[in-house]
Protein backbone atom coordinates (compact mmCIF):
# COMPACT_ATOMS: atom_id res chain seq x y z
CA UNK A 1 0.00 0.00 0.00
CA UNK A 2 2.68 2.33 1.09
CA UNK A 3 4.60 1.32 -2.11
CA UNK A 4 1.20 1.93 -4.44
CA UNK A 5 1.11 5.44 -2.57
CA UNK A 6 4.95 6.23 -3.35
CA UNK A 7 4.13 5.54 -7.12
CA UNK A 8 0.97 6.99 -7.72
CA UNK A 9 2.69 10.30 -6.89
CA UNK A 10 5.12 9.91 -9.74
CA UNK A 11 2.52 8.78 -11.75
CA UNK A 12 2.13 12.12 -13.57
CA UNK A 13 5.85 12.89 -13.92
CA UNK A 14 5.75 9.59 -15.83
CA UNK A 15 3.22 10.33 -17.88
CA UNK A 16 4.97 13.67 -18.84
CA UNK A 17 8.09 11.93 -19.38
CA UNK A 18 9.65 14.47 -16.38
CA UNK A 19 11.08 11.45 -14.05
CA UNK A 20 14.95 10.34 -13.98
CA UNK A 21 15.47 6.94 -15.54
CA UNK A 22 15.67 5.10 -12.08
CA UNK A 23 12.54 6.55 -11.20
CA UNK A 24 10.57 5.82 -14.67
CA UNK A 25 11.53 2.37 -14.12
CA UNK A 26 10.73 1.98 -10.71
CA UNK A 27 6.97 3.23 -11.69
CA UNK A 28 6.76 1.16 -15.20
CA UNK A 29 7.74 -2.20 -12.99
CA UNK A 30 4.95 -0.65 -10.51
CA UNK A 31 2.33 -0.08 -12.57
CA UNK A 32 2.64 -3.87 -14.91
CA UNK A 33 2.00 -5.52 -11.98
CA UNK A 34 -0.52 -2.98 -9.66
CA UNK A 35 -3.54 -3.21 -11.80
CA UNK A 36 -5.19 -0.15 -9.16
CA UNK A 37 -2.32 1.76 -9.70
CA UNK A 38 -2.52 0.65 -13.26
CA UNK A 39 -6.17 1.85 -13.52
CA UNK A 40 -4.54 5.28 -12.02
CA UNK A 41 -2.11 5.91 -15.07
CA UNK A 42 -4.48 5.00 -17.96
CA UNK A 43 -7.23 7.05 -16.53
CA UNK A 44 -4.81 10.72 -16.36
CA UNK A 45 -3.68 9.55 -19.79
CA UNK A 46 -6.93 9.16 -21.29
CA UNK A 47 -7.83 12.42 -19.38
CA UNK A 48 -4.51 14.21 -20.89
CA UNK A 49 -5.83 12.92 -24.48
CA UNK A 50 -9.19 14.48 -23.75
CA UNK A 51 -7.72 17.55 -22.82
CA UNK A 52 -5.68 18.22 -25.86
CA UNK A 53 -8.14 17.65 -27.47
CA UNK A 54 -10.38 20.51 -26.11
CA UNK A 55 -10.97 23.49 -28.81
CA UNK A 56 -12.46 26.80 -27.72
CA UNK A 57 -14.42 30.01 -28.76
CA UNK A 58 -13.57 31.20 -31.90
CA UNK A 59 -12.38 35.16 -31.82
CA UNK A 60 -13.10 37.33 -34.51
CA UNK A 61 -10.02 38.32 -36.88
CA UNK A 62 -10.46 42.05 -35.94
CA UNK A 63 -10.51 41.55 -32.01
CA UNK A 64 -7.77 39.66 -32.76
CA UNK A 65 -5.65 42.43 -34.59
CA UNK A 66 -6.99 44.75 -32.19
CA UNK A 67 -5.06 43.03 -29.61
CA UNK A 68 -2.03 41.89 -31.62
CA UNK A 69 -1.43 45.48 -32.73
CA UNK A 70 0.19 45.85 -29.17
CA UNK A 71 2.81 43.92 -30.18
CA UNK A 72 5.67 45.36 -32.27
CA UNK A 73 6.46 44.59 -35.68
CA UNK A 74 7.49 41.22 -36.45
CA UNK A 75 10.56 40.90 -38.31
CA UNK A 76 10.84 40.25 -41.76
CA UNK A 77 12.44 37.35 -43.54
CA UNK B 1 -17.49 37.44 -40.65
CA UNK B 2 -13.69 36.28 -40.72
CA UNK B 3 -12.84 34.43 -37.54
CA UNK B 4 -9.87 32.40 -36.35
CA UNK B 5 -10.02 29.42 -34.38
CA UNK B 6 -8.31 28.63 -30.87
CA UNK B 7 -7.20 25.06 -30.90
CA UNK B 8 -3.93 24.07 -29.29
CA UNK B 9 -2.43 22.12 -32.39
CA UNK B 10 -3.25 24.64 -34.70
CA UNK B 11 -0.66 24.59 -38.26
CA UNK B 12 1.76 27.67 -37.66
CA UNK B 13 4.82 28.16 -39.53
CA UNK B 14 6.10 30.20 -36.23
CA UNK B 15 4.68 29.30 -32.59
CA UNK B 16 6.43 31.79 -31.06
CA UNK B 17 4.73 34.62 -34.04
CA UNK B 18 3.34 37.24 -32.41
CA UNK B 19 -0.07 35.96 -33.53
CA UNK B 20 0.78 32.61 -32.04
CA UNK B 21 1.92 34.25 -28.76
CA UNK B 22 -1.32 36.16 -28.84
CA UNK B 23 -3.98 33.24 -29.76
CA UNK B 24 -2.02 31.16 -26.69
CA UNK B 25 -2.17 33.99 -24.10
CA UNK B 26 -6.47 34.26 -24.92
CA UNK B 27 -6.70 30.48 -24.88
CA UNK B 28 -5.06 30.41 -21.57
CA UNK B 29 -6.87 33.70 -20.26
CA UNK B 30 -10.17 32.18 -21.08
CA UNK B 31 -9.51 28.93 -19.51
CA UNK B 32 -8.52 31.41 -16.09
CA UNK B 33 -11.42 33.81 -16.85
CA UNK B 34 -14.07 31.44 -18.04
CA UNK B 35 -15.42 34.07 -20.75
CA UNK B 36 -14.07 35.48 -23.96
CA UNK B 37 -14.42 39.57 -23.13
CA UNK B 38 -12.39 39.33 -20.24
CA UNK B 39 -9.73 37.27 -21.50
CA UNK B 40 -9.53 39.84 -24.20
CA UNK B 41 -9.49 42.65 -21.94
CA UNK B 42 -6.81 41.19 -19.99
CA UNK B 43 -4.31 39.83 -23.11
CA UNK B 44 -4.51 43.38 -24.39
CA UNK B 45 -4.15 45.25 -21.12
CA UNK B 46 -1.22 42.12 -20.26
CA UNK B 47 0.28 42.52 -24.01
CA UNK B 48 0.66 46.29 -23.34
CA UNK B 49 2.56 45.97 -19.89
CA UNK B 50 4.47 43.18 -20.47
CA UNK B 51 6.09 44.28 -23.46
CA UNK B 52 6.59 48.07 -21.95
CA UNK B 53 8.71 46.61 -19.37
CA UNK B 54 11.91 47.30 -19.86
CA UNK B 55 13.49 43.59 -18.74
CA UNK B 56 10.48 42.09 -22.09
CA UNK B 57 12.56 39.10 -23.43
CA UNK B 58 12.43 39.87 -27.30
CA UNK B 59 11.27 36.87 -28.66
CA UNK B 60 10.65 32.64 -28.70
CA UNK B 61 9.87 30.48 -25.80
CA UNK B 62 11.05 33.27 -23.36
CA UNK B 63 8.52 35.54 -25.00
CA UNK B 64 5.74 33.18 -24.28
CA UNK B 65 6.44 32.56 -20.82
CA UNK B 66 6.47 36.28 -19.61
CA UNK B 67 3.66 36.46 -21.48
CA UNK B 68 1.87 33.71 -19.58
CA UNK B 69 3.02 34.87 -16.21
CA UNK B 70 1.56 38.33 -16.98
CA UNK B 71 -1.70 37.29 -18.29
CA UNK B 72 -2.54 34.85 -15.27
CA UNK B 73 -1.20 37.43 -12.84
CA UNK B 74 -3.86 40.14 -14.51
CA UNK B 75 -6.51 37.40 -14.50
CA UNK B 76 -6.04 36.53 -10.60
CA UNK B 77 -6.32 40.70 -10.11
CA UNK B 78 -9.17 40.64 -12.34
CA UNK B 79 -10.93 37.69 -10.76
CA UNK B 80 -10.05 39.05 -7.05
CA UNK B 81 -11.83 42.94 -7.82
CA UNK B 82 -15.07 40.88 -9.19
CA UNK B 83 -16.97 40.39 -6.20
CA UNK B 84 -17.99 36.71 -7.01
CA UNK B 85 -16.59 34.02 -8.36
CA UNK B 86 -17.99 34.11 -12.04
CA UNK B 87 -20.17 30.70 -12.37
CA UNK B 88 -17.81 29.01 -14.65
CA UNK B 89 -20.58 25.87 -15.63
CA UNK B 90 -23.07 28.80 -16.60
CA UNK B 91 -20.80 30.60 -18.95
CA UNK B 92 -21.58 29.46 -22.52
CA UNK B 93 -18.89 31.70 -24.18
CA UNK B 94 -15.86 30.03 -21.97
CA UNK B 95 -17.21 26.38 -23.23
CA UNK B 96 -14.65 24.87 -25.90
CA UNK B 97 -16.55 24.13 -29.00
CA UNK B 98 -17.29 21.11 -30.58
CA UNK B 99 -15.30 19.38 -33.59
CA UNK B 100 -17.59 18.28 -36.97
CA UNK B 101 -17.28 14.67 -37.04
CA UNK B 102 -19.22 12.34 -39.75
CA UNK B 103 -20.27 9.99 -37.29
CA UNK B 104 -23.51 11.28 -35.38
CA UNK B 105 -22.93 9.05 -32.48
CA UNK B 106 -19.68 9.32 -31.82
CA UNK B 107 -20.09 13.05 -32.21
CA UNK B 108 -22.53 13.00 -29.60
CA UNK B 109 -20.44 10.89 -27.15
CA UNK B 110 -17.86 12.84 -28.00
CA UNK B 111 -19.76 16.07 -27.55
CA UNK B 112 -20.92 14.64 -23.81
CA UNK B 113 -17.26 13.96 -22.27
CA UNK B 114 -16.21 16.83 -23.42
CA UNK B 115 -18.99 18.65 -21.64
CA UNK B 116 -18.22 16.72 -18.68
CA UNK B 117 -14.68 17.40 -18.74
CA UNK B 118 -15.01 21.33 -19.09
CA UNK B 119 -17.32 21.14 -16.33
CA UNK B 120 -14.51 19.21 -14.15
CA UNK B 121 -12.08 21.78 -15.20
CA UNK B 122 -13.75 24.31 -14.28
CA UNK B 123 -14.92 23.16 -10.89
CA UNK B 124 -11.45 23.36 -10.32
CA UNK B 125 -9.55 25.91 -7.62
CA UNK B 126 -7.51 28.00 -10.24
CA UNK B 127 -4.14 26.71 -8.83
CA UNK B 128 -4.79 23.28 -9.82
CA UNK B 129 -6.54 24.73 -13.24
CA UNK B 130 -3.85 26.71 -14.39
CA UNK B 131 -1.26 23.56 -14.17
CA UNK B 132 -3.46 21.04 -16.36
CA UNK B 133 -4.20 23.63 -18.72
CA UNK B 134 -0.69 24.65 -19.48
CA UNK B 135 0.62 20.91 -19.20
CA UNK B 136 -2.15 19.14 -20.85
CA UNK B 137 -3.78 21.76 -23.03
CA UNK B 138 -0.85 23.91 -23.72
CA UNK B 139 2.08 21.00 -23.75
CA UNK B 140 4.45 23.03 -21.37
CA UNK B 141 7.45 21.25 -19.64
CA UNK B 142 7.35 20.98 -16.13
CA UNK B 143 10.76 23.88 -16.50
CA UNK B 144 8.73 25.85 -18.11
CA UNK B 145 5.07 25.81 -16.02
CA UNK B 146 7.84 26.38 -12.74
CA UNK B 147 9.10 29.52 -14.33
CA UNK B 148 5.44 30.90 -15.55
CA UNK B 149 4.16 29.69 -11.92
CA UNK B 150 7.08 30.80 -9.81
CA UNK B 151 7.19 27.64 -7.92
CA UNK B 152 9.40 24.87 -7.43
CA UNK B 153 9.77 21.94 -10.55
CA UNK B 154 8.56 19.25 -7.53
CA UNK B 155 5.59 21.41 -6.63
CA UNK B 156 4.66 21.21 -10.24
CA UNK B 157 4.69 17.52 -10.72
CA UNK B 158 2.93 17.33 -7.17
CA UNK B 159 0.10 19.48 -7.43
CA UNK B 160 -0.61 18.93 -11.21
CA UNK B 161 -1.02 14.96 -10.05
CA UNK B 162 -3.36 16.11 -7.49
CA UNK B 163 -5.43 18.35 -10.19
CA UNK B 164 -5.18 15.40 -12.45
CA UNK B 165 -6.27 13.00 -9.64
CA UNK B 166 -9.57 15.66 -9.12
CA UNK B 167 -10.50 15.68 -12.50
CA UNK B 168 -10.93 11.86 -12.12
CA UNK B 169 -12.76 11.59 -9.77
CA UNK B 170 -14.93 14.22 -11.25
CA UNK B 171 -15.06 11.79 -14.85
CA UNK B 172 -15.18 8.27 -12.85
CA UNK B 173 -18.85 8.01 -14.55
CA UNK B 174 -17.39 8.73 -17.95
CA UNK B 175 -16.25 6.40 -20.44
CA UNK B 176 -13.46 7.84 -21.25
CA UNK B 177 -11.40 6.49 -24.73
CA UNK B 178 -8.17 4.73 -22.98
CA UNK B 179 -4.76 3.74 -24.62
CA UNK B 180 -1.43 3.25 -23.20
CA UNK B 181 1.37 5.61 -24.67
Amino acid sequence: MNQCHDIQELISGYIDHELSQQKAQRVRLHIESCENCRKVYEDLIAIRKEMGQLQYPECEEAKLDRIMNELSPEPSG
Amino acid sequence: MSKLMLQPDEPCIDEYSHGALCRKSLVFAVQLLGNQPDAEDVVQASIEKALSHPKAPKGGVDLQKWLYRVVRNASIDHLRKQSRQTSLEDNVGSEPVGVASSNPEKQLEAERIRKKLTAALNSLPLHHRELVVLRDYHGHSYDDIADILAIAKGTVMSRLHRARLALREALSDTQLERGAE
